[in-house]
């Protein structure tokens, strides 16, 4: 693997980013994360060694005298990741795709948006026997030892999938409010995190990206066998390609999605349910630029 | 029940076992990439999928079952499970007259005669059998033939109704029922035709070789002649003479002798000396027990002087496995058809 993965990631970003979604992209990711921490509070004048990108052209225009943008708080954002590393996301994903690199691909998106703004990014992820934490940096190093972590644990030897101590953990490491983006799949978080999740909701503000997985049942790959990460067992032919038991199990994975989504939408969190690495960078876009519209009209 | 090609069967029986290993021990070799999926453990609590996980283990075991089976007839069946017999074609053109003395002394023997003939019709083919009887005078009870339902029917018939101690009876020490004494009365009818005189046995033994046929055909002839040899009266030949009769006729004489009644041993030597100058043989056993063995060695003996030799005559039996293979590969079909 020769070249970064932060580098691959730009690559497809810039690859699925349509004309349309790429303002969104340039301009410094300004309008992508609008958050409590960057509000525009003034304008003052120019003076030598500030950044020259920073001047306010149209406000400079008005006034004759050259004008920057001036924000009251820190200008630099804290983005925390928390990126389901079990066992299950080293699964098929519902395009036929590794959720895995579905999980990178959407983890390196945010580090390539922080990347643009020198945003610090900090990642939490693991199992309660081998948890993974990294501080919020903002070097292109870090970003990619991030992204690196978050793929080298993922494996299919992982720990099985605990939303519970992921996100219980994720409330106690970081500290400082952040964006935190949660990554994981369809079956979580599950219904009985709404305790914890209203709780992280109180400091941090969520982004949940949920990876879908693939049909368990495979019907139309019969020449494959379909294990199971967490329980491999054999499911019969008969069992895969009977029409009653493809309904049961979509009506029953229908109902889990619509239970964890309601939850969701109660806490009032951005969340996405994508189909895989295929459609992970056009569904962040269409999210992010819904969360700004959002902001614009409160 | 013999397997004529059973190394076919123990070759194919390998075989298969030498496929199954191969492929037991290649599974994991064989398993296709699988997909791998998370987040299924849920399917355990739909009852659509845990039924038909549990129909598809059961298709499966009747699947193997029925492979095993079928594995296991069609290698039966390529075995060839056939019954033997042998058979000593050469007997079929056999003229059997059995000539038997029905004077008081001779009836236990007579009777285990006639029933081990009787047993032994079943395993004829072609063979003639008649019997003849006699006492003072001489009676042919039924002539050369191969109707064997006649034959079965009339020596099992006789040798109950010779089943009768004459003497006993007369004496009062045995008692029969009125049906017995008619049966014997019959069946003895006509073997006492001069009075006063009793076994007359050179005369009833010329007139045994009297009942062959067909004398122009070229066919083993044998007489079967039981008796004690104690001559009461005056006969018209002198058993010399009546064993040479049946010599010069080219019939074999195989002499059954119980042992002296009344007579001495030189009853015995007459027979004796008769028999055995015209290459006949003579057996010889008080014990009527010994009828069915002495009759076995004369069949053996025969089988000798007519150079027969034996020769296995084996039926193929295809049936049962011939079924079970198929019925079993229609299984394999409609299985294989269900559980696609």
């Amino acid at each position: 693997m020769a070249t970064s993965l932060l580098t691959r990631v730009k690559a497809r970003v810039d690859l699925h980013t349509s004309h349309r979604a790429r303002g969104l992209i340039q301009g410094r990711g300004r309008s992508l994360f609008k958050g409590s921490g960057e509000d525009f509070d003034d304008l003052k004048y120019y003076q030598p060694g500030d950044k020259v990108s920073d001047i306010d052209w149209k406000a400079t225009a008005r006034s004759g005298e050259p004008l920057i943008r001036q924000f009251n708080e820190e200008r630099v954002r804290h983005l925390s990741i928390v990126a389901d590393t079990s066992s299950a996301m080293a699964a098929t994903a519902a395009d036929g795709t590794s959720k895995r690199e579905a999980m990178i691909l959407a983890a390196g998106m945010v580090c390539f948006l922080a990347q643009k703004n020198g945003d610090l990014v900090g990642m939490v992820a693991g199992s309660e026997s081998r948890p993974i934490q990294l501080p919020s940096r903002s070097s292109d190093g870090h970003l990619e030892l991030l992204l690196r972590t978050a793929q080298q644990a993922t494996t299919t030897a992982a720990a099985p999938a605990s939303s519970a101590w992921l996100l219980e953990r994720a409330f106690r490491v970081t500290t400082r409010p952040t964006l935190m983006t949660i990554i994981t799949d369809e079956a979580h978080p599950t219904v009985e995190d709404f305790t914890l999740l209203r709780r992280l909701k109180t400091r941090h503000d969520l982004i949940v990206i949920r990876i879908a997985d693939a049909d368990p049942l495979q019907g139309t790959a019969l020449e494959h066998d379909v294990v199971d990460v967490d329980s491999p067992r054999e499911i019969a032919s008969m069992a895969r390609t009977s029409r009653k038991v493809a309904r049961d199990v979509a009506a029953y994975r229908q109902a889990r999605r619509d239970g964890v989504e309601e939850m969701l939408d109660r806490l009032h969190i951005s969340h996405m349910l994508t189909q895989g690495e295929s459609t992970v960078v056009d569904d962040m876009i269409a999210l992010l630029r819904s969360r700004e519209y959002r902001h614009a009209r409160s | 029940m013999v397997m004529i090609f059973w190394w076919v069967t123990a070759l194919l029986l390998i075989a298969a076992l030498a496929v199954w290993a191969i492929t037991f021990w290649n599974r994991r070799a064989m398993r296709r990439s699988p997909v791998l999926v998370a987040n299924s453990q849920y399917m355990d609590r739909i009852p659509s999928f845990v039924r038909a996980q549990r129909t598809a283990r059961i298709v499966r075991v009747l699947q193997v079952g029925v492979a095993v089976l079928a594995v296991i007839s069609a290698s039966v069946l390529s075995g060839r499970i056939a019954s033997e017999r042998i058979e000593t074609p050469e007997f079929s053109s056999r003229d059997i007259v059995l000539c038997l003395d029905v004077s008081g002394s001779m009836y236990e023997y007579d009777t285990e005669i006639l029933a081990t003939f009787a047993e032994m019709v079943d395993g004829f083919e072609g063979e003639r059998v008649a019997l003849s009887i006699f006492n003072s005078t001489s009676r042919t009870v039924f002539p050369l033939t191969n109707d064997y339902d006649l034959i079965q029917r009339e020596l099992e018939a006789a040798s109950e109704a010779i089943d009768f101690d004459e003497f006993g009876y007369r004496l009062g020490s045995q008692d029969y029922s009125d049906e017995k004494v008619r049966q014997y009365v019959e069946f003895v009818d006509g073997t006492r035709g001069i009075p006063d005189e009793a076994s007359v046995v050179p005369d009833g033994l010329a007139s045994c070789a009297q009942v062959f046929d067909q004398a122009e055909q070229d066919r083993s002839r044998s007489i079967i002649f039981a008796t004690d040899n104690e001559v009461n009266g005056e006969p018209i030949f002198t058993l010399e003479e009546a064993t040479e009769r049946v010599a010069t006729r080219k019939i074999d004489l195989y002499t059954f002798y119980p042992g002296p009644y009344e007579c001495g041993p030189q009853c015995f030597e007459e027979l004796q000396t008769a028999t055995e100058d015209q290459d006949g043989a003579l057996y010889e056993s008080s014990d009527p027990q010994a009828i069915p063995s002495i009759i076995n060695e004369i069949q053996k003996t025969q089988a000798e002087v007519l150079g027969a030799t034996p020769t296995v005559v084996r039926t193929d039996h295809p049936m049962v496995g011939f079924v079970l293979t198929f019925l079993t590969l229609v299984g394999i079909l409609l299985l294989g058809w269900r559980a696609r």
